[in-house]
């Protein structure tokens, strides 16, 4: 399944980009969490949050919908 | 009433609307790049009482975007010039200036006279003390947050809706996310997210359109694209702040940890282990583990040259924390061959003596 994956803050410089799109074979929240760690190393110690179609998904949730945004926390004011 | 006179124009407003916001008590948290365009979209709107809390003085970088504040204010405390410079504004509301810092000891009671606590913070330990306080004091809580040329907003802990708990569990270690002094930020952003922000306390108050709760709205400037997040009340999240009834002083980064550990039992099934005992000598009780190392916490940097790469190495301490932070430091000098045992000394000893007698 081909995956839209939208960065937002932090996570575009990490991944240098602010959307890519990637190939997953049945996708979950793992596989998908898998598959980003081996890419982009620095992920493993960014926090953020899965969202599929604009709704946040939990471990293990299989992922039915291309359109992903990745959300860290932001702090700044 | 001449003043708000193109409010009451609005037939969604009117007289009764403004009334409505007269009588509002509403506290900004952080007068900084948030807060100033917050408090002055707010006391130009005639809300009956703002609090004004921050105990900073104004510095020259505050003013690239911290708009209640001018040269002259600099070294001054920004709650007391941030209220003498909405006195200008408008006269007629009351204004309270609060020059302390929110903390988990004085978070209740300053956030308990208001309705609406707006997060106007630039870290992250404050943003949940007032979401805890919010939610044991049931208030709203208008969260705002932005980093370089992007903004989050959305509005927590309203008529049952989702908490920042629900969202993010607990803090990120503040490192994995650098804040506007670290990385920079345009000026105009916080004038976006913060009048985003005051324009959710309003709706709220006027009971105008739909309030953002439920809803995370993030906001990218430099390509005006915005997306809506759906977000769920947790009511596990909620009802485990409500247990405590209390703020956390300090808490448990969350996603963050990943250093390597292992059980006791699992460590000593691995081949070519070495055990490392990071205590002092005089710490008790010893273990009769082999092969074993004796390098004390302090010594571990002085004496890293004793360890090879090819061996794995195994470090347990009294509670099992110095052996995390033994093991991040191995990390970071690429060694990766290096676990900490997740329990501490007396326990290990607890579970040989079971493993002898089995």
């Amino acid at each position: 399944m081909k995956l839209e994956i939208n960065y937002y803050g932090i996570l575009s410089e990490i991944t240098g980009q602010t959307k890519e799109i990637l190939e997953i074979e049945n996708p979950t929240h793992s596989l998908l969490l898998i598959t980003l760690h081996e890419r982009y190393p620095q992920l493993k110690t960014t926090p953020f949050k899965v969202a599929v179609e604009n709704q946040i998904i939990d471990d293990d949730a299989p992922i039915t919908n291309h359109n992903i945004a990745l959300l860290p926390p932001f702090s700044g004011g | 009433m001449e003043r708000y006179y193109r409010h009451i124009r609005l037939a969604e407003i009117g007289l009764r609307g403004q009334q409505r916001l007269s009588e509002a008590k509403v506290l900004v948290v952080g007068a900084g790049g948030l807060g100033c365009p917050v408090l002055l979209y707010l006391a130009a709107a005639g809300i009956g009482t703002l609090g004004i809390m921050d105990d900073d003085v104004v510095a020259i970088s505050n003013l690239q975007r911290q708009i209640l504040f001018g040269t002259s204010d600099l070294g001054k405390s920004k709650a007391m010039i941030a209220k003498k410079h909405l006195i200008e504004l408008n006269g007629d509301i009351q204004i309270n200036a609060h020059n302390e810092k929110l903390n988990p000891k004085n978070a209740l009671e300053y956030i308990e006279p208001y309705d609406i606590i707006v997060d106007g913070t630039d870290n992250f330990e404050a943003r949940y003390w007032i979401n805890d306080a919010c939610i044991l004091l049931n208030k709203t809580f208008v969260y705002g947050a932005i980093y370089k040329f992007e903004g989050q907003v959305t509005v927590f802990n309203h008529q049952n809706g989702p908490s920042y708990r629900c969202l993010f569990p607990s803090p990120p270690e503040q490192e994995s996310i650098p804040n506007c002094e670290e990385v920079g930020v345009l000026g105009v952003l916080p004038g976006i997210i913060g009048t985003l922000q005051a324009t959710e306390v309003l709706k709220i108050l006027l009971n105008i359109g739909s309030p953002l709760s439920g809803k995370l709205l993030c906001y990218n400037m430099l390509t005006h694209e915005q997306r809506l997040i759906n977000l769920p009340r947790k009511e596990q999240s909620i009802q485990q702040v409500k247990a405590r009834n209390a703020l956390v002083e300090r808490e448990t980064p969350w996603n963050c940890d990943l250093t390597p550990t292992l059980k006791f039992q699992d460590a000593i099934k691995k081949k070519n282990v070495h055990f490392i005992d990071l205590r002092g000598a005089e710490e008790q009780p010893k273990l009769p583990l082999k092969p074993i190392l004796y390098i004390p916490f302090t010594e571990l940097e002085s004496r890293m040259g004793e360890l090879s790469k090819s061996a794995l190495y195994v470090f347990f301490c009294q509670s099992g924390k110095r052996s995390k932070t033994a093991v991040r430091l191995m990390q970071e000098r690429k060694m990766n061959n290096c676990f900490s045992l997740i329990e501490g000394a007396p326990e290990i000893l607890r579970l040989l003596k079971q493993t002898k007698t089995a």
